[in-house]
């Protein structure tokens, strides 16, 4: 059907059509994170196995390869993977998502899986409850910046493909790779400074607002 | 209000899950206390979150899912920690309570300062909790690494600052020697990830815990 408005050259899309399937792909990102949400709360109130299975089907497979991608085993990663999914079936009641999306909730609790993981011996991951912790915070009220970074999360993810390769290649290190800045910049052969302007720079492309943090 | 924060660095690193023990229980405490760092944690989580959307699918073994649902059938939830007896825990943030027992005492660091010293399970860094009685100064000394102090109650001044609950103060090189206010006294968690020496006539002489315990971080490495 789109074929229909193609210019003749090489499959171009018109400039506006382009737009619409943008927003599109991004309206139909966000109804995806709903679903999730919805999901979540499914296994929250109802204790539905269906639901966790469909959530199980999505994310397992992406937390599996976001665990291998540090270099462990498969069965490291699987391991991992089977804990966290556990660990969202039981915590799925403190799920909020005017807080976090579903995918980040579900990032947070794979991670401390892992740092749980190789801190065997230790403690739990020390947020291990972050949702406890943001309730124990005084005083302040959340700030405007919090919504703003629940609710971007589609657009979010469009701006990351657009990040430029090396902007790229320092968060992938950061968040896959659990690397450190130093060791990042260790890695790489670059000054600690280049790899922490690089990550700052590509927070601000992904319209991160980083207020008031010192240097 | 809180007016030092945490580094930025530090931040996206604990969002990311590179931390060691010593700096995210830097971090986990700072961010209990303080709404605007937490902010920032959230919205570095989202880019894991939706890095995590980005990756590509892994295969999973045969029967992962019936694994799974005998896993949540099986295992019990896991109990919440117990809740530390200890008379800090009003001040402590939720991250640290765990870190210090009920039986926890005060020991003398020198100078009336006093300390608990914290374990942990992993990594080169040392965490202790500094006890500065009102009015009283801890004793002068310089770091080869970096110091990190969250002020838990109290307040004190240091290179013409004021540090109150929730504030981190950082310290590299250059020697320092934290005032603490008059009054009540202040309470800190410090992680130092490099050993301390003790500078000034008196200094040389307190605190042999901290160089004791430097001595060894030094040499786990």
């Amino acid at each position: 059907m789109r074929a229909g408005f193609r210019l003749g050259t090489a499959g171009r899309l018109w400039p506006a059509q382009l737009a619409l399937q943008v927003l599109e792909k991004s309206v139909e990102k966000a109804i995806q994170e709903d679903r999730f949400g919805d999901l979540i709360d499914a296994v929250a109130r109802r204790r539905d196995k269906a639901a966790f299975r469909e959530l199980f089907r999505h994310f397992a497979p992406r937390l599996k390869s976001f665990c291998q991608r540090g270099g462990g085993s498969s069965e490291a990663a699987e391991e991992i993977v089977q804990e966290a999914m556990v660990s969202l079936w039981r915590k799925a009641g403190t799920f909020d998502r005017s807080r976090a999306s579903a995918s980040t909730w579900i990032y947070t609790i794979a991670r401390n899986k892992r740092i749980d993981t190789l801190r065997r011996a230790g403690k739990p991951a020390l947020d291990g409850d972050d949702y406890a912790l943001a309730r124990q915070a005084p005083m302040e009220e959340r700030p405007d910046g919090m919504l703003e970074a629940v609710q971007s999360q589609e657009k979010l993810r469009s701006l990351l493909q657009d990040l430029p390769r090396e902007q790229r290649l320092v968060l992938e290190k950061a968040y896959y790779e659990d690397k450190t800045h130093s060791d990042i910049a260790h890695e790489l052969g670059l000054p600690l400074g280049t790899v922490k302007s690089r990550i700052r720079l590509a927070l601000g492309r992904l319209r991160i607002s980083l207020q008031g943090v010192e240097s | 209000m809180i007016a030092h924060h945490l580094p930025l660095d530090m931040l996206v690193d604990y969002a990311a899950g590179s931390l060691k023990e010593g700096p995210a229980l830097m971090v986990a405490s700072h961010v209990a206390l303080c709404a605007q760092c937490r902010t920032q944690v959230a919205a570095f989580e989202a880019v894991g979150g939706a890095l995590l959307e980005e990756v590509r699918p892994a295969p999973l073994s045969e029967g992962a899912f019936e694994r799974a649902l005998a896993g949540i059938d099986s295992r019990p939830p896991a109990m919440p920690a117990p809740a530390s007896q200890h008379d800090l825990a009003a001040i402590l943030p939720l991250p640290l309570r765990r870190y210090v027992p009920a039986k926890a005492r005060w020991k003398h660091a020198g100078g009336g300062v006093r300390e608990i010293g914290l374990k942990l399970g992993e990594g080169p860094h040392l965490a202790v909790l500094l006890r500065i009685p009102g009015g009283g100064v801890m004793a002068k000394h310089r770091h080869t690494g970096l110091e990190f102090s969250l002020v838990l109650q109290g307040a004190f001044t240091d290179r013409g600052a004021r540090y109150a609950p929730g504030d981190v103060c950082l310290a590299a090189e250059p020697e320092h020697e934290p005032l603490a206010d008059a009054g009540v006294d202040c309470i800190c968690l410090a992680v130092i990830d490099g050993p301390i020496v003790l500078t000034g006539r008196i200094g040389r002489l307190l605190n042999p815990w901290l160089r004791l315990k430097a001595k060894r971080a030094a040499a786990r490495r």
